[in-house]
């Protein structure tokens, strides 16, 4: 049995994002967005994550198809997309490994799994595995103290986290 | 709502409105309230924490005045030391990442920051941290970004976004690592409208073409009118020496508020253009050759007065760009005194719109708008292409009420410059349709209104029953709007209380200006029957002084309002029939559409004068070239769109002492021993806006025509923003920002032709030829090319003609 249960990101590589449209699932999910908000503004978040989740990450291009989706500026759109720590700007692994680095976290161990991490990966936080598996993030407060350490791998935790559990997970993550 | 509240400041009971903010309240009250990021244009922000003041009721503590509102029974302390602590603590917060070369900035002796810590200190100790080091980003000819300078307070970005409605930079990151940038931190390629350069409190923005070695003090400031267009914009030049230093707007100051644009920002390069002209020049046997104001005077005053005793025929033509006492000077010497049968204004699309169109509608030539009515107006309906680029003032008053206020603004053409984003409908018009569908709007008012004009009166009945031709099924096929949107846009026409329609003018601009014009004061006089207060009208002329020059004698002769009195004059020139054309900042030769035949007429007049600033395709086939003073080298009176007169003043000395354009017709009456009177003086004109509530006079419409069909294309025009015309071709900085004038189409069309994006292509036009480079554009109405206009030969003028109708045009590859 593997304790890992999360399916890898669709990651798009960067020339296939330069110049981006949507097709016609995406323009219908879309257009549900929009129905729930009184602005196109306030549609951007939701539409950004739809966006992230179809292509793995934010390029530029997808910025500005945003930006025109919505008529909005692109130079906008990116400061919303920096600011908001969990719209990846860069394509991220398969995996992305996000290790929450808080308080109660870090009392119940964290640093030690990011440093077997950093050991077995052979990568810092902010990297990506040169097979393109893995990405390291250190994350602040996921929410779920009561059962630190935690990471948070794509959409997924894995709660109590322990180095021996960590190597049963990455193992189980292809 | 209404009513007062009282709130106590420093001890002092206030009356005040409540849910106004307390920073105004403070200082309107005489306090003196520090703030960095505040701007009056802008949506309060609270971001520089400068403005904290004390507040000791409710919850008691440090508040920031700028985004507090008054609340009833408020106590308000504004100087205490708990205030001056906080504020010196936040100066050393952002000292800490300010790059601090005082010395050596651009901005010493002109900073906020600099006099707040000169005013506050900051505290001796030094806190652990790093100043980030961030590369400039010198890569736009114009404007320099230091982010080691910026302490983030987002005037430049709010500015960009709120008030130019460009938003080309953004706030990027957050925490330590926020700072300002462009997308993808590209080059700044945007309207160089300088809001954001002349906003910034600190040196992390400079305007290359005005960065000076000259510090602040030593600079002499003075205000003047802008005058390269007719928003009337009050500009703050500075110089030091005689030269130009910088270019600045009082946020104060009315018309723009502090606002500023790409040509009155940098277009001022063209006093030092190297063909301007500084000496007369006279034709010595058949050559232009330099010679002395005595000799060319000489000769000019020899030629009028010859004519003038032998009944030889004088024509005048003048600039829109003169001043009023100069164009009053020009009518008096030239019609009063020497019997020219023709002094008029050249030809420009606002001088039909605002004589033949406002004229046959409420009787004067004039707007009945002012830009404080535009700021005002809760429905604004811009018809035409495009106001963004001929008068970007009018574009930020649209964007600051679409983005601040949320007041509606109706596009009615494809593509105009930027605004598109913000419009709350947007039309596409077919090409030079605008007065149909105004006709169609206001067929269906009637049908809503209780009350209307008597039968009978002012050509209302014969109106009204000419409209019943203009049906939504009719304004369909002609405009390409469909019933559905044209009823949205009557009933919020109808729902309006205080509506404006804005009516663009330019040479190229496809469709009728007359027509359009009266269209529109009819419709929003129509409006106003029902009780309302009425729809106003914002014609926006060409050039800094046409209503002024309209109004100080120049105004056109009309015969059905297509300028064919001038007309005749140049075909009489042509053929030899006139014995002096007296040609002021005139160009017939290289800038008059073709029907003017202004080549002939140069060639066949006898004797040709030019008053010009610039060597042109005219002076070098006259007979005398006087030079001229221009821009900030002139005194006088101009009157903008809005019909305010304002008042130019001389804040720059001329070279070689040229005179303006009076000067030299006062000197050639003093020859010709005739009385004009003094040249500064000479009929300033007051206010030419009309009251609220103007008379209208109703002019039946001809039955709409509908557009033949035509397998081809129509030709489109758009107005150009860092390039206006014959003055701003001189202008090396905004001929440099000035894209390469392309011919844009849809997509689809583009396909359809075999012509590919960026190829070039000929666009034909009754006979003659423009190369140009395809664009594809998906915002371009298919069926249409649009060609940006500059009013001279290189754009859609060049072959535009008859700008009644739009033009079909056949679009072909090269090979």
């Amino acid at each position: 049995m593997t304790l890992a249960r999360t399916r890898p990101l669709t990651v798009a590589p960067p020339d296939t994002l330069a110049d981006v449209s949507f097709d016609e699932a995406m323009e219908a999910r879309i257009e549900e967005i929009l129905a729930k908000y009184p602005t196109r503004q306030a549609a951007l978040l939701p539409l950004l994550w739809l966006c992230q989740d179809r292509w793995g990450w934010i390029s530029p291009g997808v910025m500005r198809a945003v930006a025109a989706r919505l008529d909005l500026a692109p130079a906008h759109v990116a400061g919303v997309v920096t600011f908001y720590t969990m719209y990846q700007t860069t394509p991220p692994g398969k995996y992305l490994l996000q290790v929450c680095t808080t308080l109660s976290c870090q009392l119940c161990g964290t640093s030690g799994l990011a440093e077997h991490l950093r050991e077995k990966l052979g990568i810092g936080f902010g990297e990506t595995t040169p097979d393109g598996r893995f990405t390291l993030l250190d994350v602040q407060c996921l929410g779920a103290c009561g059962e630190a350490p935690v990471i948070q791998v794509n959409n997924d935790y894995y709660t109590g986290m322990t180095p021996e559990k960590l190597d049963e997970l990455l193992d189980g993550l292809q | 709502m209404g009513g007062t509240v009282t709130i106590t400041v420093d001890g002092r009971e206030v009356e005040v409105t409540p849910g106004r903010l307390l920073l105004d309240v403070l200082r309107e009250q005489g306090i003196r309230v520090p703030t960095l990021c505040h701007d009056d244009r802008l949506k309060p922000y609270g971001g520089c924490r400068l403005c904290v003041v004390e507040r000791r009721d409710g919850r008691p503590g440090l508040v920031t005045a700028c985004s507090t509102p008054v609340q009833r029974g408020m106590i308000i302390e504004t100087s205490t030391p708990a205030i001056d602590e906080a504020r010196r603590r936040q100066l050393q917060l952002l000292v800490l990442d300010h790059r601090m070369e005082c010395p050596t900035c651009e901005r010493t002796g002109d900073c906020r920051f600099q006099e707040l810590i000169y005013e506050y200190g900051i505290p001796e100790e030094r806190l652990p941290f790093e100043r980030r080091t961030r590369p400039r980003d010198e890569g736009s000819a114009v404007i320099i970004r230091d982010p080691e300078k910026c302490i983030l307070c987002g005037r430049c970005v709010r500015l960009c976004e709120e008030v130019q409605g460009v938003a080309e930079i953004g706030m990027v990151g957050r925490g330590l690592e926020a700072r300002v940038a462009t997308l993808l931190d590209s080059p700044l390629d945007c309207e160089f409208c300088g809001q954001c350069v002349n906003a910034c409190p600190v040196g992390a923005l400079v305007a290359r073409p005005h960065a000076t070695e000259v510090p602040a003090w030593l600079r002499t400031r003075a205000t003047t009118t802008c005058s390269f267009c007719s928003s009337g914009c009050q500009v703050e030049v500075e110089t030091w020496d005689g030269r130009l230093q910088n270019v600045t707007a009082d946020p104060a100051a009315e018309p723009n508020r502090g606002k500023l644009c790409a040509r009155g920002w940098l277009g001022w390069d063209i006093l030092e253009h190297p063909e301007r002209l500084t000496t007369p020049l006279v034709r010595r046997e058949g050559r232009l050759e330099e010679a002395t104001w005595e000799e060319a005077l000489e000769r000019v005053a020899e030629a009028l007065g010859a004519a003038r005793d032998g009944g030889g025929a004088i024509a005048g033509v003048g600039t829109a760009r003169m001043t009023c006492e100069d164009a009053a000077l020009f009518g008096r010497l030239l019609a009063g005194e020497l019997g020219a049968a023709t002094v008029e204004v050249g030809p420009t699309g606002g001088a039909t719109a605002l004589a033949a169109g406002m004229g046959a509608a409420v009787g004067a030539a004039a707007s009945t708008a002012t830009f404080e009515d535009l700021r005002e107006a809760d429905l604004v309906l811009v018809l035409r292409a495009d106001p963004g680029r001929t008068h970007p003032l009018v574009k930020t008053e649209l964007v600051q009420g679409a983005v601040q206020r949320g007041r509606p603004f109706v596009l009615a053409h494809c593509l105009s410059g930027g605004l598109e984003r913000h419009a709350a409908v947007h039309l596409c018009l077919q090409p030079g349709t605008d007065h149909v569908l105004l006709h169609g709007m206001a067929r269906l008012v009637l049908d809503h209104l209780d009350r209307t004009p008597s039968e009978g009166t002012d050509g209302f009945g014969a109106w009204s029953e000419a409209l019943g031709a203009y049906t939504p099924d009719v304004i369909e096929r002609v405009t390409g709007v469909v019933e559905d949107d044209l009823r949205e846009l009557v009933d919020r026409l109808l729902g309006a209380e205080r509506p404006l329609v804005v009516v663009p003018t330019g040479l190229g601009i496809p469709g009728d200006e007359a027509r359009v014009a009266r269209a529109a004061a009819e419709l929003m006089g129509l409006l106003g029957w029902n009780g309302a207060p009425g729809g106003r009208v914002l014609v926006l002329g060409e050039k800094a002084n046409l209503q002024g020059v309209l109004a100080s004698g120049l105004g056109p002769s009309l015969g059905d309002g297509e300028r064919r009195h001038l007309e005749e004059t140049m075909a009489a020139a042509g053929l030899g029939q006139v014995q002096v054309l007296y040609l002021v900042g005139e160009d017939p030769v290289g800038s008059w559409p073709r029907r003017f035949a202004g080549r002939a007429a140069v060639r066949g007049a006898r004797f040709v004068v030019v008053q010009d600033a610039f060597a042109t395709a005219t002076t070098r086939l006259a007979d005398v070239v006087l030079p001229v003073a221009i821009l900030g080298e002139r005194r006088g009176t101009v009157v903008g769109a809005d019909g305010v007169p304002r008042r130019l003043e001389r804040v720059l000395e001329p070279p070689e002492g040229l005179p303006q354009d009076g000067e030299l017709l006062a000197a050639l009456a003093g020859r010709l021993g005739v009385d004009v009177g003094d040249w500064r003086t000479a009929g300033a004109p007051a206010a030419t806006g009309t009251d609220a509530r103007p008379v209208i006079r109703f002019t039946p419409p001809d039955p709409p025509e509908e557009m033949p069909r035509h397998s081809g294309m129509l030709l489109d025009a758009s107005p150009q923003l860092f390039h206006s015309g014959l003055v701003t071709a001189f202008s090396e900085r905004l001929q440099e920002l000035a894209p390469t004038v392309a011919a844009r189409l849809a997509p689809r069309d583009g396909r359809e032709a075999g012509i590919s994006n960026g190829e070039q292509v000929r666009v034909a036009v009754d006979g003659r030829e423009l190369l140009l480079r395809a664009r594809y554009d998906r915002r371009v109405r298919p069926g249409t090319v649009l060609v940006s206009w500059s009013g001279l030969e290189d754009g859609a003028a060049g072959v535009m003609d008859h700008d009644a109708a739009a033009t079909p045009a056949a679009i072909r590859r090269m090979s």
